[in-house]
């Protein structure tokens, strides 16, 4: 046994190679910053280096600011919303295309539909800027035929801001998870809904008892892939933000950066960041329960 | 014959929702693209109209020659190939090494590229910022080319490929007295292609689009990449300092030439993208 594990071992040398720059990655640039911020947590970490260990005080000045509880919940409603949007949109889209029997059609709106999933969180930013912007397309066809007398603050209001970082958000994503949803449903078998036929189902039946059982589980990877990615949304949030709209759309992994790299505090900073991802370990962990996944 | 009509009614409403909501997805970029060939003055004027309402290049002409937009174009060009090509090599690589269940200690390296997975890169961003500080990156390419070159989910998704590509293959090129590195290279990079096609992909989006790092890690206005210097022109806020205002059509047209290299790269690879995705979403 030992001696079939040593030869395996002298022959398994080339493998150990070939995944050493992986591990390499792995260990200097995510296990070492971990931990680095895991300590920095407990130190006066400033500009300059660490002034020493402080104990608890970081975590006590982070929960004294009510900034932090602000941003916190900042990032769950938005997260609330892009699951929302993300993960329930795309299943009517992609129900749509199935049912189309048009391959041309169908081909050309999957090939389309993708494209937004390209864009950055700046070409987005600037591409709803000059739409909604005070003098743009929207405000101008409102304004001239009288639905509003003022131009709508999109980006430059707190309630409104937060709005705008969902729906750029879910904006981005539909395409790509159509196409996800999409996948699944052309693996359910098409015997099932001509039995349902036969048993004469209607629609909403079809859809209760064969479409949603056969795409359940994909329903399940996507609403927890979009839970993480909201959780922690920062570019989108931090180009956006502004003095007037900041104390809607600010999320908690930008109050980290804020904090850590423009206010020097990084001993605050990685405790906000310890306490974020401990509250997404949980929320995700939750949802896990709840969705039996 | 009833039948028939229902059938077609509906198929025709089916288009019309989905056209229409086609048009509503892409009506915002369909503007930028006006804007962006408006001349300076009629942009600054604003108002809707679904075709440029003075015809100018002058805002690919100040994006050229005032911005000197190349120069970021060509920074995001060379780090995004860089880092995706080892991107691929590196993730293909221990992709392959996975799948080597004799390997000792093979079980544990998996268990531990999945928990590495759970950590999210923005919690660890302060520390990041450090530790590349600490090893002279900042304001250097190759730190915008080592940020998330490898990453657990290219490895997996690359793992799912390898594992559908029978093992006999494999087994007999040994036997002929193939090397490791060759197996690899014969037979599993060319049979895994639409796997490495979609990782590389997605990393060219991630990368080409990636924002947090360029912003920790670059300060220098030469090493600016395409999204650094998109915050310069599109995030208004900050530049009532500068000297000249930018006007909305150089903004667009920044916009619109930020977008174009993934787009043209999707139209070629597009048939790649779309199986790629089915492929992911019926092994996971």
């Amino acid at each position: 046994m030992t001696s079939k594990f040593y030869i395996n071992l002298r022959k398994s040398y080339i493998f150990y190679l070939f995944i050493t720059p992986a591990m390499i990655y792995f260990l200097v640039f995510v296990v070492y910053p971990l931990i680095q911020g895991l300590l920095m947590s407990f130190q006066n970490f400033g500009l300059l280096g660490s002034k020493g260990y402080i104990g608890l005080e970081n975590y006590r000045k982070l929960f004294a600011d009510p900034f932090f509880y602000q941003t916190i919940w900042n990032t769950l409603i938005v997260t609330v919303g892009i699951v929302a949007a993300s993960v329930l949109i795309p299943i009517i889209i992609a129900i749509a295309l199935d049912n189309l029997l048009l391959q041309k059609v169908k081909k050309f709106v999957q090939t389309t539909i993708y494209v937004p999933f390209l864009f950055s969180a700046l070409i987005i930013i600037g591409i709803y800027i000059n739409l909604l912007s005070p003098v743009g397309p929207f405000n101008s066809i409102m304004g001239a035929i009288g639905l509003i007398s003022e131009p709508i603050p999109f980006f430059t209001s707190d309630t409104l801001g937060r709005w705008m970082l969902i729906y750029m958000t879910a904006w981005h994503d539909i395409g790509f998870y159509t196409l996800i949803y999409l996948a699944a449903l052309t693996t359910i078998n098409p015997s099932l809904y001509e039995a349902a036929d036969i048993d004469g189902a209607n629609v909403f039946q079809k859809s209760r008892y064969v479409t949603f059982p056969g795409i359940l589980s994909t329903v399940k990877i996507v609403l927890l892939m979009v839970l993480m990615g909201a959780m922690r949304t920062f570019d989108m949030s931090y180009v956006m933000k502004n003095a007037a709209n900041y104390k809607g759309v600010t999320t908690a992994i930008v109050y980290t950066y804020d904090q850590g790299i423009l206010k020097f505090d990084m001993g605050l900073a990685s405790a906000a960041a310890g306490i974020i991802f401990i509250l997404s370990l949980l929320l995700v962990f939750t949802v896990k329960k709840i969705i039996r996944y | 014959m009833k039948l028939k009509k229902k059938f077609t009614i509906k198929q025709i409403s089916l288009i019309v929702v989905l056209v229409f909501l086609l048009v509503l997805l892409f009506l915002p970029v369909w503007f930028s693209l006006v804007v962006s060939f408006t001349s300076s003055i009629a942009s600054l004027k604003g108002g809707l109209y679904f075709w440029p309402k003075v015809f100018s290049m002058e805002g690919y002409g100040i994006l050229f020659n005032s911005i000197n937009y190349l120069r970021p174009l060509f920074n995001s060009a060379f780090v995004t190939i860089v880092g995706t090509c080892s991107h691929v090599i590196f993730c293909s690589l221990a992709a392959y090494t996975l799948i080597q269940a004799r390997v000792p200690g093979i079980k544990w390296i998996t268990v531990f590229i999945l928990i590495t997975m759970a950590v999210p890169q923005q919690v660890l961003m302060i520390p990041t910022y450090l530790l590349y500080k600490d090893l002279g990156l900042i304001n250097t390419y190759a730190s915008l080319m080592i940020y998330s070159v490898v990453q657990g989910f290219s490895i997996l998704l690359m793992h799912s490929y390898f594992k559908g590509i029978p093992k006999d293959l494999a087994e007999s090129a040994r036997i002929d007295g193939a090397r490791e590195w060759q197996i690899y290279w014969k037979i599993y990079v060319p049979m895994g292609i639409p796997g490495l096609v979609t990782i590389f992909m997605l990393d060219a989006v991630s990368r080409w689009n990636n924002y947090t790092a360029a912003l920790l890690f670059i300060t220098k206005p030469e090493l600016y990449t395409v999204q650094l210097t998109l915050k310069t022109l599109v995030g208004a806020t900050e530049q009532a300092s500068s000297n000249f205002i930018i006007a909305p059509n150089t903004q667009m047209a920044a916009v619109v030439v930020g977008l174009l290299p993934l787009v043209i790269l999707y139209v070629f690879l597009q048939k790649f993208v779309l199986k790629g995705t089915n492929a992911g979403a019926v092994k996971e």
